[in-house]
């Protein structure tokens, strides 16, 4: 499914391995990414998916250098892109990959356009920042950009004004800037949130033919749909720790952390929990197991030290989850039971699984999800 | 539904005038809501869906009388809104309730929870405080929250907290009719479950009636009886849920649907309309108003080509019209001048620009085949405007002279009920006359 670039394939584009990001707030630090490690490989879409508040926004914004230090605190054992680190950068370092090397697009095209420059200029200005190139030059190669992005008449619009577009095709702006610098990343912090469906439909194509191009994409987004839409491999986030991750037809075809599944149970039909079976929405846990004071199988083990280890969970070698009940004195058949998969053909893949082999109870499949 | 419906909306409209200079001189018209009629049963959940500019939130306001209507009706519990007076008006005011998008909009940061839930029942004349704080904190507990939270502010709740506080103030006056206007956009995907459980529990338990107004399809799935999809501010489907998104009649809740990805991340093929612009509501399109997006749009009786040759032509026809065509397929009038033809606009000629339609094979119907050809030619030279000209007289479709009125969406096979709604879209037919067609087309069939 990954599309590779020239170049070694055993170095991941951007390796992470760690992190962790604590904000000093008023009532002490707030440790929004607590140990995330993660890699993205050349042309690859990887897909960060969590609540607000999971930290996934702030795991990129920390890669590169966008949460303000202080009051934040950047920490990491390794954050390497492309064979070099970037984690002990400085401020100038770190701008000339970011933009160039590095792009981010974010949930609101305003925010990265200008509303009193042409967008002709715009594109023009961030091709002319990162490569030194004639004005008419990089007029030529925004109009390029423009049409990469599938903006009809681009050359005509080169001169309009971001107002004068509709919502998806500020979207569609907002990436051909970020796309100026010929970036080898694109992070792209929840892109579609604040569009119709049609318009989402839209971009997420154009999402894909990025990739199509050889650039990677680390996409943050809350919506499991978007998730199955475009991405590769998949991280779940849970209270600033990754619980879940591997292949995005693993996931999605075994949910296995009970807060994966919770997730994908918030998008079926059931009947609900009534009011007095609602989880608790309490404080996260700040050791052990974030996810134990919602888990409807925590116990002892779940507290305590480090988040629990990862472990395999499916036939699907990259996938894990980070669950106390999938390692070797652990029982997951309870869990699996629960597991609620939107996809058909789940028979197939678990009886490639090992897993299968230690709990019996095949799990059973759940009803298609409708279009 | 047994009695009568809470609700009634009779061709309601809601235009927005664009005045120009000193004098506002009306130069035109946003019609956001154009002919909208629908009912509204007891304790029934009916949903409207569409997407940003449908004018589905603009119903929503007419219906609580928090805008005008242009022209139309409003019907509550069988009187009509606009005449309202006095404490009829009040009571009115009480019996529907509104709930909007982001609960911060609702909740004063300076009011405690408690004050903030026990407002409406001040201002509809409850003047007891004692009682007041009684009945609050007997709501809180409703929704999910407790008694005790009455004397925190809202800043200390979760996004999905307020929105149930929210609901509650709405809920505390007992009304009718809550009308939830994409209660669950600013949520996460499991806050969003809670809180549309929570909806459906109080509308069950209180026999209230909700009006959902999403763009969202699975809120629309998950809470509604019923369903009524709009488009540039008519309704063009409407039925019960379950038949309606199962089985789309009208092709614009196809592209809706389809538009959303599936689940199955093996499965990840997106729907699209002909053409991706909404045309401006203030200058809708003639006749079926999603004519230019359609990717059914009839051919014209005489044309005789293939079925995927006509969805091509008229491809061609409304991506020129709406500006939309690829660059390679059209000719650059800067790059024209001087250059011997081998630069950017380099051999744009109508093949080219056939290619990049999709149209390069030659038409068996020969008519289509010269206005395609001078289409393209016009196209290859720059000249958009002439080629938009002979492609709109060359492929004239009734959908676009002929505005579809609402007949019955065919039955589901198999199913028991004799109608599942309505739809508007020519390619269901047309009915002969508009009284064959209730204004409110969706209860039980005629007979």
């Amino acid at each position: 499914m990954s599309r590779r670039r020239d170049g070694p394939v055993e170095t991941p584009l951007l390796s992470v391995r760690d992190l962790r990001t604590r904000i000093r707030t008023d009532g002490g630090w707030l440790h929004a990414v607590d140990g995330v490690s993660f890699d993205v490989d050349r042309g690859e879409t990887v897909c960060l998916v969590g609540e607000s508040g999971s930290g996934k926004s702030v795991t990129c914004e920390s890669l590169t250098g966008l949460v303000p230090q202080p009051p934040a605190e950047v920490s990491a054992d390794a954050v390497e892109f492309d064979g070099e680190s970037v984690i002990d950068r400085s401020a100038t370092e770190l701008r000339s990959i970011r933009g160039r090397r590095i792009a981010h697009v974010f949930q609101n095209p305003q925010s990265a356009l200008d509303p009193v420059y042409a967008v002709g200029e715009q594109v023009t200005e961030s091709i002319r920042i990162h490569e030194d190139v004639s004005r008419s030059a990089a007029r030529g190669r925004a109009v390029d950009l423009l049409r990469r992005v599938g903006i009809p008449r681009a050359r005509e619009r080169l001169d309009s004004y971001p107002h004068e577009f509709s919502g998806g095709m500020q979207q569609r702006l907002a990436i051909a800037v970020a796309l100026a610098g010929d970036p080898d990343l694109l992070i792209a912090d929840e892109p579609t949130t604040a569009v119709d469906v049609t318009v989402q439909a839209r971009l997420l194509d154009l999402f894909r033919s990025i990739v199509g191009d050889g650039t990677s994409i680390l996409l943050v987004t809350h919506d499991l749909r978007v998730v199955a839409a475009v991405a590769d491999r998949v991280l779940v986030m849970y209270g600033g720790t990754i619980v879940e991750r591997g292949p995005v037809e693993a996931v999605f075809g075994e949910p296995s952390h009970p807060y994966t599944q919770a997730l994908f149970d918030s998008y079926g039909e059931t009947d609900g929990p009534s009011i007095d079976e609602r989880t608790a929405r309490g404080e996260i846990p700040a050791d052990g197991c974030r996810f134990r004071a919602e888990c409807p199988h925590a116990i002892d083990e779940c507290a305590g030290g480090a988040q629990p280890p990862f472990h395999r969970v499916s036939g699907a070698a990259a996938h894990a989850a980070s669950c106390v009940h999938y390692g070797a004195d652990g029982d997951p058949s309870p869990i699996r039971e629960n597991a609620t998969s939107p996809m058909d053909s789940r028979a197939e893949r678990e009886s490639e699984g090992e897993i299968a082999e230690s709990s019996s109870t095949a799990t059973p499949n759940a009803e298609g999800e409708p279009r | 539904m047994s009695g009568d419906p809470i609700c009634s909306v009779r061709d309601l409209k809601k235009h927005y005038p664009i005045t120009r200079g000193l004098l506002r001189r009306e130069v035109g018209r946003v019609r956001a809501v154009d002919g909208v009629s629908f009912d509204v049963e007891r304790g029934e959940a009916l949903g409207i869906v569409g997407e940003s500019g449908s004018g589905k939130t603009t119903t929503a306001h007419t219906v609580l009388g928090l805008e005008e209507p242009t022209a139309g009706e409003v019907r509550f519990d069988g009187e009509p809104v606009s005449e309202l007076t006095g404490e009829e008006r009040d009571a009115f005011r009480r019996r529907a309730q509104l709930i909007v998008q982001d609960p911060n909009d609702a909740l004063d940061p300076r009011m405690t929870v408690g004050e903030a839930v026990a407002e409406p029942l001040r201002i509809h004349g409850l003047d007891d405080a004692e009682r007041r704080n009684a009945i609050v904190a007997d709501i809180l507990e409703r929704v999910g929250l407790s008694g005790d939270d009455a004397d925190r502010y809202p800043h200390e709740f979760s996004g999905g907290e307020k929105q149930r506080i929210s609901i509650a103030r709405a809920l505390v006056v007992s009304p009718d009719l809550i009308v939830a206007d994409e209660p669950t956009s600013a949520l996460d995907a499991r806050v969003r479950s809670e809180i549309l459980d929570l909806l459906d529990r109080i509308r069950r338990e209180f026999d209230i009636a909700v009006l959902f107004v999403s763009h969202d399809l699975d809120v629309i799935r998950r809470s509604c009886d019923r369903v009524a999809v709009m488009y540039l501010g008519e309704i063009v489907e409407r039925g019960a849920t379950d038949s309606v998104l199962a089985d789309p009649a009208h092709p614009y809740t196809r592209v809706l649907l389809s538009s959303v990805p599936s689940l199955d991340p093996t499965d990840r093929e997106l729907g699209r309309p002909l053409t991706d612009t909404v045309p401006n509501p203030s200058d809708p399109p003639s006749g079926c108003r999603f004519h230019p997006r359609c990717p059914d749009v009839i051919p014209p009786a005489d044309l005789s080509v293939s079925e995927s040759t006509w969805r091509a032509i008229a491809g061609f026809r409304f991506s020129v019209q709406a500006g939309e065509l690829p660059e390679a397929a059209v000719g650059d009038p800067e790059s024209e001048t001087g250059t011997g033809g081998d630069r950017a606009g380099e051999g744009r000629t109508a093949a080219t620009v056939r290619r990049a339609v999709g149209l390069a094979e030659e038409l068996p119907d020969p008519d289509a085949e010269a206005a395609v050809e001078d289409a393209a030619a016009a196209l290859a030279a720059g000249d958009v405007d002439a080629a938009d000209e002979t492609l709109a007289a060359a492929f004239t479709s009734v959908c676009e002279r002929e505005a579809p009125a609402a007949v019955d969406r065919p039955a589901d096979a198999g199913a028991e009920r004799v109608t599942t709604g309505t739809v508007s879209c020519l390619r269901h037919g047309r009915s002969g006359s508009a009284e064959a067609v209730r204004p409110d087309g969706d209860a039980e069939t005629e007979n």
